[in-house]
């Protein structure tokens, strides 16, 4: 039975070939239906009559050939299916600082923003203002912040400890725990600048539609902003034939024979001969000394 | 791409024709197949496989046609690894062309995009689209970079990383080596490839200055469980044996609105991706107000994917 359909299969695939080869045969169709596939918009203006006319001066063709898009200005289209979350901000219609930047929703911290933890104590106890070591229960605020503002950098440049707590700016001004990058941008302004327009942090959720950021603390923990070396995900497959020596030198750093580093070329060259284990064999192998080298001598 | 139902592009034989003889097929292939033994045409029906051999390139089909072969790329992972996928076509957006730029002072070659693209992109577990470059500090010669680097901390003293994948680049020279044209720019910028159309002859990796294009030698290595089920065709749907395939700047995301997997998974922010012919978008940004470079720019391929570094 299974011959039988094999058979049937190869007659059909058989006449089926000679019908494809038939329908390739005619360029003319071909050619008309590459013509109407570049369909990149934009390409009647581009006079290519002009262009041969040039003879004298040297003609570059545009990139993308025949289908040159014309840059139109951009327009977002109203309704994006990208199903943004809705996260309760109001948009900021503008950075007041910079100019024209576009209008960004800050994407709230997943803490409860009514929990200070500073003030549970201190609206009792009074904050020692004093700049030290700090001690139990302080000691999980180790503040690694600031290469330049040692010392002079204390819990109260940012902190406001009066009322419920919460954040003030140098001039006193008090902030949401989500204005954080208000605060930030005092002293960080180039990084504020990058952020406001988008060339510094994550833009999340998608690239269209509304302009959700994230705020400076999402990425840096305010206390120790620098980011720590981690160890890195697994990289690619050495394919075969390309596995490295137990020895490897990266090519711009091995020792060039030309450079008059003969005897230490020499010696990387022995360290790598002897792979399965050093014992006698491969003590044979080694070059005794102004034997190898007898020219220079 | 979207096609027009009257832009029917006949290649010597009427279209009614080729779809009737094409039917006499799939019927006397079903009955074909109910009697064969279930696994002959490599688990699939005789009528898909039919359908696969006479299936057009991507860009010469009708809608229909194309719907057709969606549907059929649903039942045959569905066969093959037991996953509803939904496969999709959606059009590229009108005034959109995406590029992207990488801040190198951010990366700190922690490998996240790697992975995340290679989850997102269902791709064969021993492939990745992106390569971070391991390189010293004052050099810019690609050769002396490392992308095995294999380290307990990274960054490492003395290095900077350099993620590099396809620059989606303007004037391709890998659409240019195709014979088949199973390769091409779509009109938002997105260099693709037919994988159905593509005969495996890897002309397009030879000719590929930054080694982004990636063969399949086997058919990949695909843990069920962790395929993504939201898939396009020109984008990440699971690949046939011996074709080539290369990032997309993810299809199935980014022509919804959404970020590619990449920039989504990176931790330090480095990277941005946006439509380079709207003026507010971030990466107009970058390109207007950074010193940006991009890799070999003097093969005069025209990426689409700039670097740039902090000031």
């Amino acid at each position: 039975m299974s011959n039988l359909a094999c058979r049937l299969v190869l007659c059909l695939l058989a006449c089926t070939l000679g019908f494809q080869s038939a329908g390739a045969a005619d360029p003319s169709a071909e050619n008309k239906a590459a013509e109407a596939d570049v369909d990149l918009g934009g390409s009647d203006d581009w006079d290519w009559g002009a262009v041969s006319a040039m003879d004298d001066a040297p003609v570059i063709a545009p990139s993308a050939g025949a289908g040159r898009r014309a840059l139109e200005e951009y327009v977002p289209p109203a309704e994006v299916e990208n199903a943004l979350p809705d996260f309760d901000v109001p948009p900021r219609e503008a950075y007041a600082i910079f100019d024209g930047v576009p209008p960004f929703e800050v994407i709230p911290s997943q803490r409860d923003p009514g929990m200070h933890p500073c003030s549970n104590c201190h609206q009792w106890v009074k904050s020692n203002l004093e700049v030290r070591d700090l001690k139990r229960p302080h000691d999980r605020f180790k503040l690694e912040h600031g290469l330049h503002g040692k010392g002079k950098f204390w819990c109260f440049t940012c902190h406001d400890l009066e009322g419920a707590g919460g954040l003030k700016t140098l001039e006193g001004e008090k902030l949401e725990f989500n204005d954080a990058y208000l605060l930030c941008s005092q002293c960080h302004s180039r990084q504020a600048r990058d952020w406001a327009y988008g060339a510094h942090g994550k833009r999340v959720s998608g690239w269209q539609g509304k302009r959700q950021v994230l705020n400076c603390t999402a990425c840096h923990y305010q206390h120790r902003p620098a980011f720590k070396p981690r160890q890195p995900k697994p990289g690619p497959n050495i394919r075969m034939g390309l596995e490295r020596p137990a020895h490897w030198v990266a090519r711009g750093q091995r020792p060039s024979p030309d450079h008059g580093n003969h005897e230490s070329w020499k010696e990387a060259q022995h360290e790598l001969e002897p792979v399965g284990g050093q014992d006698a064999e491969a003590d044979d192998r080694v070059i005794p000394k102004g034997q190898g080298d007898g020219e220079r001598s | 791409m979207a096609k027009d139902p009257d832009d029917k592009r006949d290649s010597g034989l009427s279209d009614s024709a080729r779809r009737s003889f094409l039917k006499g097929l799939a019927l006397t292939g079903g009955a074909g197949a109910a009697m064969a033994a279930g696994g002959a045409w490599g688990g699939n029906t005789l009528s898909d496989t039919f359908a696969d051999f006479f299936q057009q390139h991507y860009q010469r089909m009708t809608e229909d046609e194309i719907l057709d072969t969606v549907a059929r790329i649903e039942r045959k992972a569905k066969r093959r690894y037991g996953v509803e996928l939904q496969c999709e076509n959606t059009p590229p957006q009108k005034g959109v062309v995406f590029g992207y730029a990488i801040n190198v002072s951010k990366c700190r070659g922690y490998r996240d995009c790697v992975h995340a693209c290679v989850k997102e992109n269902n791709l064969s577990r021993d492939t990745q689209y992106i390569r971070v470059i391991e390189m010293d500090r004052d050099d810019t010669d690609l050769h002396h970079g490392d992308h095995y680097y294999d380290r307990a901390e990274v960054p490492a003293d003395g290095k900077y990383y350099l993620p590099m994948q396809c620059m989606h680049c303007d004037n391709p020279p890998c659409v240019k080596a195709c014979p088949v044209e199973a390769t091409w720019t779509e009109p938002d910028g997105i260099v693709v490839v037919d994988y159905d159309w593509c005969i495996g002859c890897r002309y397009c990796m030879t000719a590929c200055p930054y080694q982004a294009r990636h063969f399949n030698w086997g058919a990949p290595d695909l843990p069920p469980e962790e395929i993504n089920t939201q898939t396009h065709y020109l984008g990440n749907r699971p690949r046939p044996k011996g074709v080539v395939e290369k990032c997309h700047f993810c299809v199935q995301r980014t022509r919804k609105g959404r970020q590619p997997a990449c920039q989504e998974a990176c931790p330090t922010g480095a990277r941005i991706f946006g439509n380079l012919l709207d003026p507010n978008s971030e990466i107009r940004y970058v390109l207007e107000h950074k010193a940006v470079f991009r890799m070999k720019e003097d093969l005069g391929t025209e990426p689409k994917f700039w670097y740039f570094r902090d000031e």
